[in-house]
């Protein structure tokens, strides 16, 4: 079994090593922010294979850790670097809400 | 809000203060393991379910637990199915996209519900969730325009809507913009 | 027992599969919107692969309801994230790709 953990684990890696690819091809701000989500996704799933392969508890709360700072990236992007018309930010349309253990009811 | 805070304990406070502390403590026993120090994190989790009550008060809409297994059976399933779809289209060589922008009216009462229903969406089979203008139209981009992204987004709102006992709106037929 | 690695092997493989598929798609879909699907569609499903393959292994119900909490964070901050870049990208006026032969519409 800690053969294919293994094998997994550097199948992650070389997925990860392509998505750069995306980084330095762009075109847009965007396309390079979406290599940064899926180096999110891809490294919470190497951390959980690791912390089974190597009997590392804890690597599971840095995988924790690390799907909830990978939207934080993409959300700070969108509401700093990349933000649209400043008029059509101040409108109505909310974004979903964010929060983990609260997220199931409506802040009125 | 400060004022809302200071209301009384009226049926729905009290609801909702169970709530969440139940999902609380659910928290604190998966996070701290098989070493739960519960003298730490009973307290906790009772002062955070206030300060939450505080923070954000009781909603118009309540989540079913009980009916939660239905929609993550629903939930699976089609998260199966988009990555199906997805991977099929990603390696056929021919690239098969059509992709379209399509404008849906929504059912769903603004808050909570429209919030589930824009992040389930994304999440099916070749729809994704792309502005929500006035609570009631949303915008969604399609991988193909071929595909019942209409029927899709409608069979969506009614699981959502029966996650929050709300099927009651949904007898009568589609009226869809 | 045989059995349970068996499938455990399968769920993990498929779950990188999947990855891999993500990736492919992040590098040969024509625009941002469509990257998107590829990158949270096929991505999350790799993950919950993975996490149903990690469950077989795992040694306690804290820990198997840890990783399952893992998924759905992951789920819902890929959602929303997929979600913002694509209204960012609508804003912004970048146009959806158009599939070139366009016969009925």
């Amino acid at each position: 079994m800690n053969g294919l953990l293994e094998g997994v684990a550097l199948g992650l890696l070389v997925t990860l090593a392509l998505g750069l690819v995306r980084i330095w091809r762009g075109p847009t701000v965007a396309d390079r922010m979406l290599a940064a989500q899926l180096f999110g996704t891809t490294g919470v799933a190497l951390l959980l294979v690791l912390a089974e392969l190597q009997r590392m508890p804890a690597l599971r709360d840095v995988a924790l850790v690390l799907a909830l700072l990978a939207v934080m990236a993409v959300l700070a992007f969108v509401a700093r670097v990349w933000r649209g018309d400043p008029d059509e930010e101040r409108g109505g349309d909310g974004a979903p809400a964010m929060d983990d253990d609260e997220g199931f009811e409506d802040p009125r | 809000m400060a004022e809302q805070g200071k209301a009384g304990w009226n049926a729905p406070r009290v609801r909702a203060y169970g709530f969440r502390l139940g999902l609380l403590l659910l928290l604190w026993w998966i996070l701290s393991g098989s070493t739960s120090d519960w003298w730490f994190g009973l307290p906790l989790a009772a002062v955070t379910a206030g300060f939450s009550l505080w923070l954000t008060p009781p909603a118009r809409f309540m989540l079913r637990p009980l009916r939660f297994p239905a929609f993550a059976i629903f939930f699976l399933w089609q998260s199966l199915l988009a990555g199906w779809d997805v991977a099929r289209r990603t390696l056929h060589p021919g690239l098969p996209l059509r992709p379209e922008i399509l404008h849906l009216g929504l059912n769903l009462p603004p808050g909570a519900p429209t919030w589930w229903l824009m992040l389930t969406i994304s999440l099916l089979p070749g729809t994704l969730s792309v502005r929500l203008h006035d609570q009631q139209i949303l915008e969604v981009h399609c991988l193909d325009s071929r595909l019942d992204v209409a029927g899709s987004v409608r069979e969506t709102e009614v699981q959502i809507a029966r996650l929050y006992g709300l099927q009651a709106a949904f007898s009568s037929g589609g009226d869809r913009a | 027992m045989i059995l349970l690695d068996w499938v455990q092997g399968a769920l993990l493989l498929s779950g990188l599969g999947f990855f891999l598929v993500g990736t492919v798609g992040l590098l040969r879909f024509p625009d941002v919107y469509t990257r998107v699907h590829a990158l949270t569609k096929a991505d999350n499903l790799g993950l919950g692969l993975i996490v149903f393959g990690l469950l077989i292994g795992a040694d306690s119900v804290p820990v198997a309801l840890k990783l399952l909490l893992i998924w759905g964070l992951a789920l819902i901050a890929s959602a929303t994230a997929g979600y913002l870049v694509a209204r960012a990208a609508r804003r912004r006026g970048v146009r959806p790709w158009k599939a070139r032969n366009w016969e009925d519409d």
